[in-house]
This record gives structure tokens, sequence and C-alpha cells, in this order.
């Protein structure tokens, strides 16, 4: 099998590095009909959301994936932004996002420099919701964001984290997943994970 | 809630070997930087920060070679600063793998801000970080010095740091040269006043020397902490032996 992930024109290398690491081969594309066709797609995301996206409406990536996802029986993953992008705006940017899962991105906000943005750092995940393709038992994971998801389904973030309020560390919506942390730089938890969606 | 705090290695890059200074003068052999990141990557490291002390100040190509071959296997974050100046240097290093650039000399560039928020805009702020190097005068001043120590900055650092995080920075690293290789502590007190001034994160760099020293620095602010000698030395005759624990985390 391999797992194409989206090229961002960014910092991609280390997700091809740990599938490596996985045993699995992946390639990096830009080619629409290459994604259509795909069993696994990973969706990185580089940068801020109006830049991710445009890369992805420039190149008609926006719409390949949309027909992707239809087939149900492959998946799609977004890390980071990538997650970000898939739901329906961004208090970071004016473009609309892909709108795969209804809700919204907004900022974290602190005061008087309490808490620093980004949530930068190592954090644990609570399971939220009962139905997850994921089995994760006090796994911690890399996180390194300013904005976060508001979802309008709660039953969709199957696991939780907690930097000055609650959010969605993973969102599953049928074959749509999302990690708002990086599996790729979250050593054995993350190649762990990486393993769980390889299988799926 | 419990907030993970980093305990981040640094590896100084000399000449692609590794150096430990103290004071930044007297460059130390430690061994082969693959071999540490390695070592690092297999203990868990929350993340690393290499840096290539000759990079900027010789004008020196930076060895994305190697960059490349320590990264193949390097399952954390990794931030890696020298000798970039400009954006097609930062794509360059984050082609590679490497999820953050630290800037230092650059920031006396007449287009540093630009640097930043070119940086930034295309590959998010919190891939930018900017380190300063700060020194205390005799008379309990802090000024920001130049890699070799040869120019004094006077400026008010603490707004100088805020116009860097409004460019675009994502992340600030501290490093006190006077606690460079010391292993006695660092600056909490300074530690502290630059915290409660910004709203990005803080890691503080040299000094580090114990648990107890880490400890001190994220009491006062710090939120996340960076040390060399303190992962590479061991015993009271400074053997070299890489170690790694970050004492916060229990499973």
């Amino acid at each position: 099998m391999t797992i194409l992930i989206i090229n961002q024109k960014g910092n991609i290398k280390s997700i091809s590095n740990m599938l490596l690491k996985c045993s699995v081969n992946s390639k990096i594309t830009e080619d629409p009909s290459e994604i259509i066709n795909a069993n696994k797609v990973i969706l990185p995301g580089v940068g801020s959301f109006d830049y991710a996206m445009n890369f992805l409406k420039e190149n008609k990536l926006d719409e390949a994936i949309k027909i992707f996802i239809r087939k149900k029986t492959n998946y799609l993953l977004g890390i980071c932004l990538g997650m970000q992008l898939l739901f329906e705006d961004s208090e970071e940017g004016v473009e609309k996002g892909l709108g795969l899962i209804k809700g919204n991105i907004i900022k974290f906000k602190s005061n008087n420099n309490a808490f620093k943005i980004p949530h930068m750092g190592w954090n644990y995940v609570e399971k939220n919701s009962p139905i997850s393709k994921f089995n994760l038992i006090k796994q911690r994971f890399y996180f390194a964001h300013s904005y976060y998801a508001k979802i309008k389904n709660d039953n969709l973030n199957s696991y939780t984290s907690n930097y000055i309020e609650k959010f969605p560390a993973i969102v599953e919506h049928d074959n749509i997943l999302g990690f708002q942390f990086h599996p790729e730089k979250s050593h054995i938890y993350g190649k762990n994970i990486l393993n769980e969606f390889i299988k799926l | 809630m419990k907030i993970l705090k980093r305990i981040i290695p640094v590896l100084l890059l000399h000449n692609d070997l590794l150096y430990k200074t103290k004071k930044f003068t007297n460059p130390k052999y430690i061994g082969d930087p693959i071999n540490a990141v390695k070592i690092f990557n297999e203990k868990g490291a929350d993340e690393i920060i290499i840096l290539d002390i000759l990079a900027s100040k010789q004008q020196k190509k930076i060895n994305f070679d190697l960059l490349e071959s320590i990264l193949s296997e390097c399952f954390m974050p990794v931030c890696y600063g020298g000798g970039i100046n400009d954006l097609s240097t930062a794509k360059k290093i984050f082609d590679i793998g490497v999820e953050k650039v630290s800037i230092k000399s650059a920031l006396f560039n007449k287009n540093s801000h630009k640097l930043i928020r070119d940086i930034s805009n295309i590959y998010g702020s919190q891939s930018v970080v900017v380190c300063i190097d700060i020194k205390k005068n005799f008379f309990g001043k802090y000024y920001i010095v130049s890699n070799d120590l040869s120019k004094k900055y006077n400026i008010d650092i603490i707004n100088f740091i805020k116009l860097l995080i409004e460019s675009g920075a994502g992340e600030i690293l501290i490093q006190f040269v006077d606690n460079d290789g010391m292993m006695n502590g660092q600056d909490i007190n300074y530690i502290n006043k630059i915290s409660k001034n910004i709203s990005v994160p803080l890691i503080s760099l040299g000094g580090i020397g114990s648990e107890d020293n880490i400890e001190k620095s994220f009491n006062f602010g710090a939120n996340a902490v960076a040390a060399g000698s303190f992962f590479v030395f061991n015993g009271p005759h400074k053997a070299v032996l890489i170690s790694y624990k970050n004492f916060l985390i229990e499973e």
C-alpha cells in the first residue's frame, strides 16, 4: 500500500519519514486524479489557513478531496492545520474551508500572558466519544497550534486535549479523520496511531 | 489541567561535529551529531535544538546533507539555527523535515522583520523561533550580544522581543551567555521578567546543571527549558555520556 500525502509546499518530509518507519511507502502528490483513486490520503497543513486553502484550490485539490471521500471505503487524514481545513471556516483567514465537518476554527484566547500561544509541546488526549477507530489509553502527542476546532456535533470529537479549555485532538466523521497534533513528531505514540490508521 | 513542560537538549554543531562551549568560548569536542540525535530520539526527548555555532560567523554553507541524515531518524520536533538569513535558506531547511528555524544573527539585518513575517506567513508562526543571547554587565544591566561577543546592542530587550512577536515570531529562545556551560542554574529573575511580558512560549537556555535548576526555571515562567552540558556530561570529571529524561512525565 502507498499512502498519498497531499503536497503543501512545506514541511511534509517528516510525515513520509514516519510512514517509512511504519514500513509503509508514501508519495507526495499534487495531482487531483491520483488523489481521487487513492486508498488513503494524508492532508498535512503548513502555514496559514488561507495560504493552504488557496494552494488546494489553485491545484483543484479541494475538488479532488471532495470526490475522494464520497467513496467511503477509503480514508482522509488531516494533520494539524490539515485537520482545521476540514472545517467550514477559520478566524485565521477569510477563505472558506473544505467544509467536510461542521464547525469553525477559532483562536486560543489568554489573558495576561498566563497561557502562551501557540499551544506548543506535549499534551495528553482523553476519550470524548464512545465511538472511535483508535484505541488510546493515556497517550500524549506533540501539539503546535494557535487555533482549534469548535465542532458542531460533539459525537464526532473522539478525543479531546486540554489547553486553556478542552478542544478536539481527534475528529472522526466516517472516513474523514483529523489529528490536531503531529503524529509524525510524537515518537512511539505517533508511530502507534499512524499504524492504526494504516491498518484501517 | 496538567501542562507538560518541555525539556530540550541543545546540540552545538562546529564544523559538522558536536561541541560544547563555556560562556560561548572553549569549544570542547563531544562526538558525532547523527549518533547523538539518535540517542536522544531513542530516549524520547521532548524536542531537540541544533545550533550551528559557525554557520553565520564564517558565512559557512549549511551542511544540508548532514541535517538530512540527522532528520531521517528523528521522530521528535527539531529546531535548527545557524546561518539562516533569507527565506530561501529557511525553505531548504523546512524541506529537509525541520519544524522550526531559529533566527539570531539575521535579527540585526535591515530586513529582519520582513524575513520573520515571510517565514511565518508561509510556514506558520509556530515554526519561527527567535534566539537572543543575553549578557549581564558589572552593573547588572542586560545586553543582547552578538555570536562572537564582539558586539553589544544597547536596546530595550523586552520591546525588541515584542516587535519580533508582532512580526510573527512564535517562540523566544533566550540564551544566558554568562551561564553557558557553567551548570549553576539560570537567571530566574530575568526569565520571570521576560515571561510576564510576552504572549508566546519562552525557552530558556544556559546554565542548567540539575533537575532542580530546571524546575526553578519552570517555576519562574519558562515554558520550556533547554540545556547542553546537563545532557552530555556525566559525573565530577565531566565524562561525555548522553542521557535524557523528562522527570515531569510519569509513565
